[in-house]
């Protein structure tokens, strides 16, 4: 079964390189470059995993906790990774409280991150 | 040296503050009898003297002119402890550079002795300027990593496309080797500028450097330790922070000396005249020794002498004593080795 990825984050170049990566492990990848893009995708289709960028204006938002928040409403079982390129204090017990499975620093290695995607479909299965 | 004219000469030892000449070559060419009573020493024993030999620089004077370019006025503070035996005491200084210079008169310093409220006032001024320069950083953190991100993932991306035994892929390898070094460098910035707060309990003196000397992960060889105090010994600080702290210290002596047993740790207790209780670490090493001029410049960030090294180490370890109601000195010289000593608030036993 392909498993289905929802990538969103609003920096062209690293959707590009994402999408990329995944496709060539095997995984059907989609990606939003913003709120409205990502909710139009999770009201379409079904996803085993999102990835989602915190900010995704620009502005000092936490837009990526709100479309986690939104996915858990649509699809309980889709897991789900927060993005960031800054830790303020308390993001990760806010995150947690809202049920995201990870929360990662950027940057990462592409290869990290699959490795992380792949151990969390495992123990949805 | 040129005396000061009679009339000049009874104004300066009259004034309670401190006054200090410091010639070209970093030596006291004058200091009147506030400045020698301050740095509890004679005439004679100043003049002439190197004046970053008489006072530790804690963020501070650069004596030797020329060769590091100097703030025209700087504002620090330091403990001064004439011997082992008298009682340390917090002075601030102000450092003025002479105009116009001359062989006699590079810097103008001037002391008073500080009072407690005065090291808190000073503290908080610190606190303000750090958390507008951590603002700062993690505005750029923030603006560097998405890039950074992006950079990394095209070229994993580009790794998987065109697969190992292609020539290229140490392209790709060295633009990824170039990311984690960046990135290295944003977080050590990011963890000087934004510490964290905290979270002060009650510490053993001992337990803190254990945990110290865990994280230091200086191998099989610790440095030797050596407890001038009897008895446990307390303060109330954030145990993580100050045990980085102190392992800062020890990375820094260990690397400084080049061979394991070059690092020594002498643990004691001091109580100033306030009455106030100090637990005192201090962290020495046999290397070649900081030139004067270079004092207050170990604790800048970025400032490394070693390759691959971030520089920030010292600068965090100050910051988190600070932090913690302590701080950092330094003695050194060249070819004498350092000694980085902590200073932290007891708290009775």
């Amino acid at each position: 079964m392909t498993h289905q990825l929802l990538f969103v984050d609003d920096d062209a170049a690293i959707r590009f390189a994402v999408e990329r990566f995944f496709r060539t492990r095997g995984y059907a990848v989609h990606t939003a470059a913003d709120v409205a893009g990502a909710t139009a995708r999770m009201g379409a289709d079904h996803f085993d995993v999102l990835i989602v960028d915190l900010r995704l204006t620009g502005t000092h938002g936490t837009e990526g906790l709100d479309l986690i928040s939104l996915m858990h409403s649509i699809s309980p079982a889709t897991r789900t990774i927060l993005l960031t390129a800054y830790q303020f204090p308390g993001l990760d017990l806010t995150a947690q409280e809202q049920g995201v499975d990870i929360v990662l620093q950027k940057p990462q290695p592409l290869a990290r991150l699959a490795e992380l995607v792949g151990e969390l479909l495992s123990d949805r299965q | 040296m040129t005396e000061p004219s009679a009339k000049l000469e009874v104004i300066l030892q009259t004034i309670t503050a401190g006054v200090v000449a410091v010639d070209p070559s970093g030596r006291v060419s004058y200091a009147n009898q506030a400045a020698l009573r301050e740095l509890e020493r004679t005439g004679e024993e100043v003049i002439g003297r190197s004046w970053n030999s008489l006072v530790p620089a804690l963020s501070g004077t650069n004596a030797h002119s020329g060769s590091v370019a100097v703030d025209p006025e700087h504002r620090y503070q330091a403990v001064l402890q004439a011997t082992a035996e008298s009682t340390p005491r917090s002075v601030g200084f102000l450092v003025i550079r002479a105009r116009p210079t001359n062989d006699e008169v590079d810097l103008v310093v001037l002391m008073r002795g500080l009072t407690e409220v005065a090291v808190l006032e000073e503290h908080g001024r610190r606190r303000e300027r750090l958390a507008g320069l951590g603002r700062l950083v993690g505005g750029l953190a923030h603006e560097l990593r998405n890039p950074l991100a992006a950079v990394q993932a095209l070229a994993d991306s580009l790794l998987i496309e065109i697969g190992p035994g292609d020539p290229r892929v140490e392209y790709a390898t060295r633009i990824i080797d170039a990311v984690g070094r960046m990135e290295a460098f944003v977080r050590a910035a990011v963890r000087f500028a934004q510490p964290t707060n905290s979270e002060p309990v009650r510490c053993e003196a001992a337990e803190l450097l254990t945990e110290a000397l865990r994280l230091a992960n200086l191998g099989a060889s610790e440095p030797g330790t050596q407890w001038l105090c009897g008895g446990p010994l307390y303060c109330r600080v954030d145990r993580r922070q100050v045990a980085e702290c102190l392992a800062a210290l020890l990375t820094n002596a260990d690397e400084a000396s080049g061979r394991p047993e070059g690092t020594r740790i002498r643990v004691s207790r001091h109580v100033d005249s306030a009455d106030v209780g100090w637990l005192r670490f201090d962290v020495s090493d046999d290397g070649p020794g900081i030139p004067g001029e270079l004092h207050f410049r170990v604790f800048e960030p970025f400032y490394s002498t070693k390759p691959a090294r971030t520089g920030m180490g010292l600068a965090f370890a100050q910051t988190t004593a600070l932090q913690n109601g302590g701080r950092i000195e330094l003695r050194s010289a060249p070819a004498a080795g350092s000694t980085f000593t902590l200073w932290l608030p007891e708290e009775a036993p």
